[in-house]
């Protein structure tokens, strides 16, 4: 981006953007990075102010992030905020004797930012950059050589990286990533000689934009659907029989077997992998059960749709199993026609080609999806997400065909239920579920971890989490309700439960859950009609909630419309919080 | 209006986006209060940007209006 538009952009109208404070704790003058980053923040539709600390101390920075009220941090750190020897506003006259002693300082330097950042990333989410510009040739050794020096001082800086990366809340920019955005020049000595700004103009564009994807970030697609042919293996299995297909080197087609690990890797992730093929189901089946060799097992996918009707068709199939909306979902072929025909029907789907005979394209491909598809953490619920997909089918299926007694097959199941009850905002699960929800949500309010902190500060405050397992499997955690108590009230700000859980009257479960932790005599929900939360409206409307306005549930009238309940119940639960929240609701 | 005094115009207008249309051509540094160091820089380097030209920084204290630098384009387009 060029430094007018992004003055441009920030200079623009704000009206009805979010507002989002960063606080960027760096050593030197940040000029026109601020510039740059405020205006990332408005391509991601958002008002951001960037607050920055003093020149040439970014411990003293980080320390100061924690106080700062922003919504995020952002640590930037440069060879001279580990010695100042290392830079050019500062002349000590040291030479090469001096060497021990600069690494000494830079590993001293190191630790402490290390400290300061993982005190601060405890408050607020955090990324950190380590350093972008090159080491400055102070080093005795010919330009083309690497001294021991430089080495050591690289390995320093990788090792704050590592060590930083391994911290959940801490997010380390990808140097990879800066590498590609900006490979001309980045020091800009005069500027930093006048002004204290190391980066040239182009740099910090590329800086601000990488920062800007960590922070700002879109939430992950969901789902994958890969077309089989000439996509997921070389050839058409119709045609070359099962074996005939292939994926390696030895056959020219090794960028098939890259997709299929690929492929394995999300499933694990817990991307939900779909097949949509113009192929008879049981030509498919038999590859799926034959090849041994594939690097993607049948166990991966679900659902295989293969028959000889539209593309579109089998996508509409897909999504209707998974139950999630087209635009969270990628479409991957590597037939043009069959894109634009599932583009045609599914506006909202990503459909992306697949390099078939370009194995060149193939790299930017592959960072086309980690792009759809990277996620920070990966969770326990992530590796059991497609199982659960699975499964629910089944349940599904099992439910219908047991319409006239759901009763008696619900108490079949052998359900339990876990709750949780905390005020950790770092519960990456209970977050995802309330900013990807849609269906069972009470408002649509979206959080940010910093707000979400901020609400479970607030007296009486509270976070219900909801586990659910039963003789099919666990489902991992699905249900979050965010709320205070206050007397003999408990009122809920947020309420949401993945679609896989519905049907097993778990919500009925939860508000009990309210009612008895809490000794509540009534419950009040933030409800606000949004485009897709019929599914909580059909369910205030069983309990008489008025669904024009925020609801009121009276335990009575809960007794009263409350369908029967087996569930197992489990309690995690910190006793001084629970004791806490009684204290609170007693005091009221 | 020439091409470069639009362009011109509109490097102005980013660096200092409360000045009128009206009072851009006859900006000064003492003229227009946010006029000061850092956005000096900014607007000195927009103006690289934008003309694909490099300020030698001696020339710096010369350009301390809009007249001033529109005669510094001029003179190195020619």
């Amino acid at each position: 981006m060029k430094l007018i538009k992004a003055l441009e952009l920030v200079n623009s109208a704000a009206s009805g953007l979010r507002e989002f404070r960063i606080f960027l704790a760096c050593g030197f003058t940040p000029l026109h990075l601020e510039t740059f980053l405020a205006a990332e923040g408005r391509l991601a539709s958002m008002q951001v102010s960037v607050l920055t600390g003093s020149y040439g101390d970014v411990v003293g920075n980080i320390e100061k992030l924690s106080a700062s009220g922003a919504d995020a941090g952002c640590v930037i750190v440069e060879y001279p905020d580990l010695d100042p020897r290392l830079g050019i506003r500062r002349c000590s006259g040291w030479t090469h004797k001096d060497y021990a002693d600069v690494l000494r300082t830079v590993a001293a330097s190191a630790e402490r930012i290390i400290e300061a950042t993982d005190r601060a990333a405890q408050v607020m989410p955090l990324c950190v950059l380590m350093p972008t510009l090159s080491i400055l040739p102070f080093a005795h050794t010919p330009l083309s050589q690497t001294s021991s020096f430089e080495a050591q001082l690289a390995l320093l800086g990788a090792q704050m990286s590592a060590r930083l990366a391994c911290s959940p809340q801490v997010r380390v920019v990808s140097q990879r990533r800066i590498d590609e955005l900006s490979s001309a020049e980045r020091f800009d000595m005069a500027s930093e000689l006048a002004a204290g700004f190391p980066y040239t103009v182009a740099h910090a564009s590329a800086v601000a934009e990488v920062i800007g994807s960590v922070l700002f970030r879109c939430t992950p697609k969901k789902g994958i659907i890969t077309d089989l042919d000439d996509t997921l293996w070389q050839g058409i299995v119709g045609e070359v029989g099962i074996n005939g297909v292939s994926w390696d080197l030895e056959h020219g087609a090794q960028v098939h077997g890259m997709y299929q690990q690929l492929l394995h890797c999300f499933a694990q992730e817990g991307v939900l992998v779909g097949a949509a093929s113009k192929n008879s189901p049981e030509m498919i089946d038999k590859v799926f059960e034959c090849r041994s060799d594939l690097l993607l097992p049948g166990t991966d996918v679900f659902p295989v749709a293969a028959h000889w009707g539209r593309k579109s068709e089998s996508v509409s199939e897909i999504l209707r199993k998974w139950n999630i909306g087209d635009d969270d979902v990628l479409f991957v072929d590597d037939s043009p026609l069959e894109l634009a025909e599932v583009k045609s029907v599914h506006p909202g789907v990503e459909c992306i080609r697949f390099p078939r005979q370009n194995p060149e394209k193939y790299l930017e491909f592959w960072k086309t999806l980690r792009g759809y598809f990277g996620k920070p953490l990966i969770r326990e619920e992530d590796a059991i997400r497609l199982r659960t997909i699975r499964d629910s089918s089944v349940f599904s299926e099992q439910l219908q065909a047991n319409s006239p007694s759901p009763d008696e097959f619900l108490k079949d199941l052998r359900a339990e239920l876990i709750f949780g009850l905390s005020v950790e905002p770092t519960d990456t699960r209970a977050l995802e579920l309330i900013n990807k929800t849609n269906q069972f949500n009470l408002n649509g309010q979206r959080h940010t971890e910093s707000s979400l902190r901020t609400a479970l500060r607030a007296p009486g405050a509270f976070m219900l989490t909801t586990g659910y397992r039963d003789k099919f499997g666990p489902l991992g955690k699905i249900a979050v309700l965010q709320g205070q108590v206050a007397g003999s009230t408990v009122s809920i700000d947020s309420w949401v439960m993945s679609c896989r859980a519905f049907s097993r009257r778990i919500e009925f479960a939860c508000l009990r859950q309210l009612f008895e932790q809490f000794r509540a005599e009534t419950v009040t929900l933030a409800y606000v009609a949004t485009n897709r939360n019929s599914p909580i409206r059909e369910f205030l409307q069983v309990f008489k909630c008025d669904v024009t306005k925020p609801a009121r549930i009276s335990r009575d009238i809960f007794r009263e419309c409350c369908p029967r309940l087996f569930h197992k119940i489990v309690i995690q639960q910190n006793e001084d919080h629970v004791a806490h929240l009684i204290e609170v609701s007693a005091s009221s | 209006m020439t091409n470069l005094d639009s362009r011109l115009e509109r490097c102005f207008q980013a660096v200092f986006p409360k000045l009128s249309p009206d009072c851009v051509p006859s900006a000064t540094s003492d003229s227009v209060p946010e006029w000061d160091s850092v956005n000096m820089i900014t607007l000195l380097m927009v103006v690289q940007e934008e003309f694909g030209i490099h300020i030698e920084p001696e020339q710096l204290p010369e350009l301390g209006s809009f007249q001033a630098i529109r005669e510094y384009l001029m003179a190195v387009k020619e």
